[in-house]
């Protein structure tokens, strides 16, 4: 385990007395890793990366960066640099001048200054720009720039506020490639602020996920996909059928637990690692690439299955994803891949189908 | 924006509007299908010539009619005769009046010294409390921002009349102070509402992303906030320079018999009767206003672009 660059103990901040943006946030950021602060606009997230970079002031609790309480440092002298969403380039300075602001105001000597800026501008395949205006650049030249202005300084972390959110979606993704890469070129701490949920997923390797002020989950990409821990999350991330249920019979053998719930219709027998009481409301997640969905002809079984119509059929060349409605009316989405196993998958609307999905890969949660 | 929300008074305005339209675009439908039959390509010529040209004459008429005037006020600081309005052929004696008259370039010369002290003091502190305006946040602030409008619209009169009773109330002596206090008051609104809006423009994160670089609040002001204010400042200078020029009606209530300006020099000559010799004078303000114009629009280039 590496050790902690940045830690963020009981963290609250209140805006104008009254407006709680942030409430008892705890978290540590490890050294060298990517993490993303992922959640809805207006969850605390920006606010949260902006108190790290100490540009605003705690309301209570303490932020640790490297051993130290940043209570007395102030923005200019914690080595910690952050890439604004807006960019917030120096409109009357040349790419190099912005490059080589951070290192001009550290008073370095003029001659390691050019040394730097061209290195940077070499790794960030801006060199034929150094001399324009920032207002003479694309915008992913822009902020290309932007990530360059800050990493010239080696910071011991680099804060991004949604820094690709203005882009168009192919160079959203191109710069997604290059940001990792450069994460992993450059081995500084990444603290990456984003509400795009695949965009957190693709690119970190730890998220956090937030919602109004207070942390839902934090995990690696697989576990908040995989094992939400509540509702929010499994709502946040990703599409998921949830099915609501009673526990209807609870037991205990050794140490696996298993419960009875009755989802629309059908009675399922589910394992699970905790225990669960008689006549608990409990909430059933599966991802809808984990449902499958049979057609009467394939199968002989139908007693642990879920009958329901197909609503919507849609293509998307590698997979089918079925838009599909139960008895009861509930909306189900299951998205059906096409290998050995299932080579034609030839749905019509308004088919009758079975549902069901391997057992254990639904996850339980209680809220 | 929804229909819905629409005040019922607007909403049948703009289809009475619109009714107009249509039929404005019926009549032309109808006019067109008419030209179809005659000679159509001589008539569209025609009619672009005629649209091309009808801006040109615009422009042109009001260009006239505003430097008509500033161009008979130079041709007779050449006429040779000292009161009449007809030419009288030309000479050059009104400029060698000009400079040998001792009067006429000290109040000249007290007018710029005015003018060049209050328009840099104005911007001076005019460029301070639009930022403290822009960056801060406090109580009265809407107040303050009302009253610097409020400082524009006011008549001069009521300006003048005002700081003479303050004057007289504190018996301030009427002379260069009291004219400089009050050409510094009626400059610094006009150079705080342009800086502000300068500020306005730029984006707060720059200050932010300055500090975040770990610049200091000295270099944040030195190498962000004054290069990018500098048009605007440029720009206040400018005109609280020229407010200050040509001001009258403030400064003929604040100015004491020991420190004259030009303009009231000037305006009280009227009384006797005006020589060409304020022909020669405005002239030569003029082509040094051009001049100053001229840099400005220079100046720039030359610092600000290079390749």
């Amino acid at each position: 385990m590496r050790r902690n660059l940045i830690e963020i103990e009981h963290v609250t901040k209140i805006f104008r007395k009254t407006d709680k943006v942030l409430d008892d946030i705890n978290l540590n950021i490890r050294e060298g890793e990517f993490i993303t602060l992922l959640g809805p606009s207006g969850c605390g997230k920006s606010t949260l990366l902006r108190l790290i970079a100490g540009l605003e002031e705690l309301t209570e609790g303490d932020i640790y960066i490297d051993d130290k309480d940043t209570k007395k440092i102030p923005a200019n002298e914690r080595n910690i640099n952050m890439v604004f969403q807006s960019y917030a380039l120096f409109p009357h300075m040349t790419v190099y001048d912005n490059i080589a602001f951070g290192l001009q105001c550290k008073f370095i000597p003029k001659h390691d200054i050019q040394k730097r800026v061209e290195e940077v501008l070499h790794m960030t395949h801006l060199e034929r720009f150094a001399y324009r205006k920032p207002k003479e650049l694309s915008g992913g030249q822009q902020q290309r720039v932007a990530i360059a202005r800050a990493v010239v300084n080696k910071p011991l972390a680099l804060l991004l506020d949604e820094p690709l959110s203005a882009l168009d979606y192919k160079l959203r993704k191109e710069m997604q490639i290059e940001l990792k890469n450069l994460q992993r070129q450059l081995g500084i701490t990444f603290v990456f602020v984003t509400h795009d949920q695949e965009e957190a997923l693709s690119m970190s390797d730890r998220v956090v996920v937030m919602n109004e002020g207070v942390i839902e989950q934090i995990g690696t990409p697989r576990q908040v996909y995989e094992n939400p821990e509540n509702l929010y999350v499994a709502k946040f991330i990703g599409v998921a059928n949830i099915f609501e249920a009673q526990v209807i019979k609870a037991t205990k053998r050794k140490r696996q637990f298993s419960i009875d719930v009755r989802i629309e219709g059908t009675k399922l027998k589910l394992k699970t690692d905790q225990p669960f009481e008689k006549g608990q409301h409990i909430y059933i997640v599966i991802r809808p690439e984990d449902l499958r969905a049979w057609d009467s002809s394939e199968i002989d079984d139908t007693k642990n299955m879920i009958p329901a119509r197909v609503e919507e059929v849609i293509y998307k060349g590698s997979t089918v994803d079925l838009i599909l409605k139960t008895k009861e009316g509930k909306q189900l989405s299951a998205t059906e891949f096409f290998d050995e196993d299932d080579e034609n998958l030839d749905y019509r609307i308004g088919e009758k189908v079975w549902v069901d999905w391997l057992p254990g890969w639904e996850v339980v949660l209680i809220n | 924006m929804t229909g819905k929300m629409r005040h019922p008074e607007l909403d049948s305005g703009s289809s009475k509007n619109k009714d107009l339209w249509s039929l404005f675009f019926e009549k032309v439908r109808i006019s067109t299908a008419l030209e179809k039959k005659s000679d159509m390509k001589r008539l569209v010529r025609f009619k672009n010539i005629f649209s091309q040209s009808i801006p040109l004459v615009y422009i042109s008429v009001i260009y006239i009619l505003l430097y008509i005037p500033i161009v008979v006020f130079i041709v007779y600081s050449f006429n040779n005769a000292t009161f009449s309005a007809v030419w009288h052929g030309a000479t050059l004696k009104w400029y060698q009046t000009l400079l040998s008259d001792t009067p006429i370039l000290r109040v000249t010369g007290h007018s710029l010294v005015i003018a060049t002290l209050s328009s840099t003091i104005a911007t001076f502190l005019g460029a301070l409390a639009s930022f403290a305006l822009f960056e801060y946040r406090f109580h009265g602030k809407k107040l303050i921002f009302t009253l610097i409008f409020i400082l524009i619209v006011v008549p001069d009169l009521m300006f003048g009349i005002a700081l003479l009773v303050l004057y007289t109330f504190l018996k301030f002596p009427l002379g260069f102070w009291s004219l400089l206090l009050a050409h510094i008051s009626f400059c610094f609104p006009f150079v705080i509402v342009i800086t502000l809006s300068r500020l306005k423009d730029m984006d707060k994160n720059i200050f932010e992303a300055a500090r975040d670089l770990g610049a200091t609040d000295l270099m944040i002001f030195i190498r962000i906030i004054f290069p990018l204010l500098l048009p605007a400042l440029i720009a206040g200078w400018l005109l609280s320079f020229t407010l200050s020029m040509d001001d009258v009606i403030i400064s003929f209530f604040v100015s004491g018999p020991t420190y004259q300006i030009l303009p009231l020099y000037i305006f009280s000559l009227v009384h006797v009767g005006v020589t060409p010799e304020i022909n020669a004078l405005c002239t030569v303000i003029f082509g040094l206003t051009l001049l100053v114009i001229l840099l400005g629009l220079l100046i720039p280039k030359w610092f600000f672009v290079k390749k």
